[in-house]
């Protein structure tokens, strides 16, 4: 999917600065502090 | 010895002896007298007998045979010699007693008695073996508690609950979760996720290198473009975004 999808996001941050961020489709997205990011093993419901 | 009055019968006995030999003496003078011819048997050869084992010779027994049956009738044998009766011998009367010595009675031999062996007294066992029972003790065993540690994730009071997030991750969120618009786009080389809330859009690079992120201001200075010719539109995350 190349087209913008708008969705409802959800941002959570943890005690060390990590962005948990969900995607369109239910995926997470784990952005370190560090600048690092993966896709955290759980979902977002 | 007692002395016995020549019987009559023995008298004629030693006189018939005494003649016997007198006609056997001129016999053999007779015949050594007598000149010697050769009209007697002459020796031609001599030859000698192979030894051969001797039958048994029978040895006559005295003992009279129990199957003959005494038979009354009168043999007529012809008497060898004379017999003369007892009735006829004549005794006389001696003062002479006949003694015959008799040897004294032998002393029957009597049992001496001997020394028996008394028994020795046989030593009395002065200790006494008692049989005691032998209970075989096993090792119990003895355990003992001992802690371990177990390594258990203990649900970690957070003052803030994860919101949305399942499995919840580690840690303590440092807020609960806010919710707004967003927006999401793939490309080529990454994602580009915009958040109303935080006013920024978030560059997840994926370019072949270590995945990177990076804020970025406002919307309208995106560094990602896409190509109108290309249907649908190909966009791309340009690599110079990279701090």
């Amino acid at each position: 999917m190349t087209l913008e999808q708008p969705y409802s996001v959800r941002v959570q941050t943890r005690d060390d600065g990590t962005l948990f961020v969900n995607d369109s489709l239910g995926r997470v997205f784990m952005l370190t502090p560090a600048g690092q990011w993966n896709l955290y093993a759980g979902y977002s419901f | 010895m007692s002395e016995h009055i020549p019987r009559r019968g023995a008298v004629k006995r030693m006189v018939r002896r005494g003649l016997a030999l007198l006609v056997m003496g001129l016999l053999a003078a007779g015949c050594a007298a007598a000149p010697q011819t050769d009209t007697g048997p002459r020796l031609l050869a001599e030859s000698t007998l192979a030894p051969t084992t001797p039958p048994p010779t029978v040895t006559p027994s005295l003992t009279p045979d129990p199957l003959a049956v005494p038979t009354d009738a009168p043999t007529a044998t012809a008497p060898s010699s004379e017999v003369v009766s007892p009735l006829q011998a004549v005794t006389a009367p001696a003062d002479v007693i006949i003694v015959t010595p008799t040897l004294p009675p032998s002393k029957t031999p009597t049992r001496t008695p001997t020394n028996t062996v008394e028994p020795t007294q046989s030593p009395t066992p002065t200790q006494t073996v008692t049989a005691t029972a032998t209970v075989f003790l096993f090792p119990t065993v003895v355990s003992t508690p001992v802690p371990a540690q177990v390594i258990m994730p203990l649900p970690q009071l957070c003052p803030n609950a994860w919101a949305y997030i399942q499995p919840p991750p580690a840690g303590c969120p440092l807020a609960p979760a806010t919710v707004g618009q967003g927006v999401y786009q793939t490309f080529e080389r990454g994602h580009m996720i915009w958040v109303q809330q935080h006013d920024a859009i978030y560059v997840l690079y994926n370019d072949g290198q270590t995945p990177f992120w990076t804020p970025r201001g406002n919307r309208g200075a995106g560094s990602a473009s896409c190509g109108a010719s290309a249907t649908p539109p190909r966009c791309v995350i340009a690599s110079g975004g990279r701090r």
